[in-house]
Order: C-alpha cells, then sequence, then structure tokens
C-alpha cells in the first residue's frame, strides 16, 4: 500500500504535495480533533477540511506536544498532529515522551519535504541521513511508518484509524514535495480559533473548559 | 523538601482543583514530584524539555483538565517560547510551580544566575508570580494561582523558596 517501514526516497518532484496530502485523508476524518503546523499546513488543512475541531498554525515543535496534552485529558477522542519535519526535528524528545505515556487516540502526521520550506527553503536533517520514523521506532513508538505517495497517505491512515488494539500512539511520516499552492486567505487569529475549539470540546463532550473564577469564592 | 512538605502541597493542589502535572529533574522538589506521581488524582506526565512540557498542559487545559508543571528554576528559562508562542498567544492558563534556586541562601555557584533572572523574566512574560516561603501558604497561595488561572487564561507562577525546598 505504499507504506515501509525503511528509509523512504528523498522527497522531491515525484512525492505528492501536501495539500494533494491533506485532501486526500480529508475524508477519513469525523470527529477528531486537529492542531495544525504553522505556515501553509495550517490554510491547506482549513482548505481541505475546515471545522470547529481544528486548532490552527501551534508554533513549530509544539504541535505534537499539544495533542498529546489533549490525547491524555481526552483518552477516548482522537486527536491528530498534522506536524513537519522542522518542527519535530526542533523537539525530538517528544516522540520519546509520546512512546512513554501512552496514548493509542494519538496520531501524528508528519509532512516532510526535508526542508524549511516556509521560510527559505533550508535543508533539514532529512534532507540529509535522518530518517524520521526510524527515529520514532528508536523512541519507542511501534507504530510508527513512512510513505510518499496519496495512496499509501490514506491507506495508512485508514489502516491507523482502524486498528483498536495499538496499545500508544501513531507516527505517519509523509514525504512531501516543498512545492506550495497558493497561499490561502488568512484564517481566523489564534485567540478566536482556541475559543472555537474549545467550545467544541464543551459541547461534544459535555465537559466544561472555560470556567468562571469561583474557585474558594466566599459569596 | 520534606517528605510532609510534599504531601502538603499536594493536597493543597488538589484542594485547588489540579488534576494534571508535568514534571522535569528538579532536584529540590523531587519528593513532591513523587508524591504527585503517586497520587491517582493526577495524571502526570514526565517530558523530556519545559517547553514541551508547557505544550503538553495546555493541550490538557484545552482538554478540561487543570494543569500543573512542577520544575527547576531554570526550567522556567527553557519553557520561554512554548508559553509565550503557545500559551500567551492562545490565551492558555498553566501554573508553573517552580524551584528558586539563587536566591539568598544559595549554596550552588551553577544555580546562582538563573534564579536572578527569575524575576525579571516572568515580569517579562507578564506571569503574575508569588514566592512562597512558608508551607503554611502553600494552600492559600495555589487556591489564588487557580483562581488567576480562570479569570486570566494566563499562565501563573507560584515559586517555592529555598526555605521550603532546601530542607
Amino acid at each position: 500500500m505504499g507504506v515501509r517501514r525503511q528509509r523512504a526516497a528523498d522527497s522531491g518532484p515525484t512525492c505528492p504535495r501536501r495539500d494533494a496530502c491533506l485532501r486526500e485523508i480529508a475524508p477519513l476524518f469525523t470527529d477528531e480533533l486537529v492542531v495544525t503546523n504553522v505556515a501553509r499546513t495550517a490554510f491547506e488543512w482549513h482548505m481541505a477540511h475546515p471545522g470547529e475541531g481544528n486548532l490552527y498554525t501551534m508554533g513549530m515543535g509544539l504541535v505534537t506536544p499539544v495533542a498529546l496534552g489533549l490525547a491524555l485529558a481526552l483518552p477516548r477522542r482522537r486527536v491528530v498532529a498534522l506536524d513537519g519535519d522542522g518542527g519535530i526535528l526542533l523537539n525530538l524528545g517528544v516522540l520519546a515522551t509520546v512512546a512513554n505515556h501512552p496514548a493509542p487516540n494519538l496520531v501524528s502526521i508528519i509532512f516532510d519535504n526535508e526542508s524549511y520550506a516556509s521560510t527559505g527553503g533550508l535543508p533539514t536533517a532529512t534532507a540529509g541521513r535522518t530518517d524520521l520514523a526510524a527515529v520514532a521506532r528508536a523512541a519507542g513508538i511501534e507504530s510508527a511508518w513512512t510513505t510518499d505517495t496519496l495512496e499509501g497517505t490514506r491507506a495508512a491512515l485508514a489502516g491507523i484509524f482502524a486498528d483498536e488494539d495499538r496499545a500508544g500512539a501513531a507516527v505517519l511520516v509523509v514525504k512531501v514535495s516543498p512545492e506550495t499552492p497558493p497561499v490561502a486567505p488568512k484564517l481566523m487569529d489564534g485567540r478566536e480559533n482556541k475559543y472555537r475549539f474549545v467550545r467544541h470540546i464543551e459541547a461534544t463532550e459535555g465537559i466544561t473548559v472555560l470556567r468562571p473564577s469561583v474557585v474558594g469564592r466566599r459569596e | 523538601m520534606r517528605e510532609e512538605h510534599a504531601r502538603a502541597v499536594v493536597s493543597a493542589l488538589h484542594e485547588a482543583g489540579f488534576d494534571f502535572a508535568v514534571t522535569l529533574p528538579a532536584t529540590q522538589v523531587h519528593t513532591l514530584q513523587s508524591a504527585l506521581a503517586r497520587d491517582p488524582a493526577f495524571v502526570t506526565v514526565s517530558a523530556a524539555n519545559e517547553g514541551e512540557g508547557a505544550a503538553i498542559c495546555a493541550g490538557a487545559w484545552m482538554g478540561g483538565r487543570t494543569p500543573c508543571m512542577v520544575i527547576e528554576t531554570s526550567g522556567i528559562l527553557v519553557a520561554t517560547y512554548a508559553l509565550l508562542r503557545c500559551h500567551a498567544t492562545f490565551g492558555i492558563p498553566t501554573l508553573l510551580l517552580s524551584t528558586y534556586r539563587g536566591e539568598l541562601g544559595e549554596q550552588e555557584w551553577y544555580a546562582v544566575q538563573t534564579g536572578a533572572a527569575l524575576a525579571d523574566l516572568l515580569h517579562a512574560m507578564r506571569i503574575p508570580s508569588r514566592i512562597v516561603h512558608d508551607p503554611a501558604d502553600a494552600p492559600a497561595t495555589l487556591l489564588e494561582a487557580r483562581r488567576s488561572m480562570d479569570a486570566s487564561l494566563y499562565p501563573v507562577s507560584v515559586v517555592l523558596g529555598g526555605r521550603i525546598t532546601r530542607t
């Protein structure tokens, strides 16, 4: 199905664009909570699958950690991180944290274009010798895969979503072309996005997140 | 930190509604961290660095938990990027419960400079903070920290002074 555990081929013109991958996997999503990376990943996901369950434009290195916190707080809700090679490389330690705090409801999809594409295209370590799925497996994440085709991406994610026996989180590295589509319209700012995201969680989980400051108040 | 003080702080955290704790190595509060890890009322996460830990706390808060991070003074320095890029940018609260290495009485040369920068660093991030020197003050301070978190949707800091943590 185009999925392999070995070192993937280099990203390049033969790899699909990230926006095409996002459109390919969007039909698989139902009520997942999604945390996206900065820059075009946010815009592209918003175009592919707009919704109140999306938290856009989390900072580099923070996407998968925020998603892990959500997954641990809501163990019955599937949480998906749309991360990037640059973001994961900023904090590789999170892969060890994910491995050691079982969250089978967490899926981290790492779009690996082997470059800091949105800031000029400097190569990342994955353009060299580094294999992120192998790093994830070495960190202790058993379900860590690499794909470099549209079909493989969809099949791998469908398999991850269908696997109800997985003991921990899954990591899917998707090799993509650095090529991106024209920039989409600007989204809401982070605070509006946060409020809408949290209100969506409250409504769908039946919990209260935004509370009045009443703890210990006497009157 | 003495075991009885650690238990008192855990009890105060529980009383103030905290139920999620990220911990990173901190010599002076390891008894507190161990007590949290043993307490089934808390989900505890051992993170790889304090920036990651802060981000985990942010996610946990959005999922309905009331998070705190129990860390060394220097951990506040490590966490600055996450605190500003995530918590301050989106409006997400978390309690930073830290030691106060470098304050008056510090005996290790390598801990002096991080402590010297702590107050100004928290001020620059506009994070309200209080230093607790007496264990008896911990319950009221943690309750106030929780109130401020709910009202401000912003991180708050409670610093455990050396008279608590060094004994």
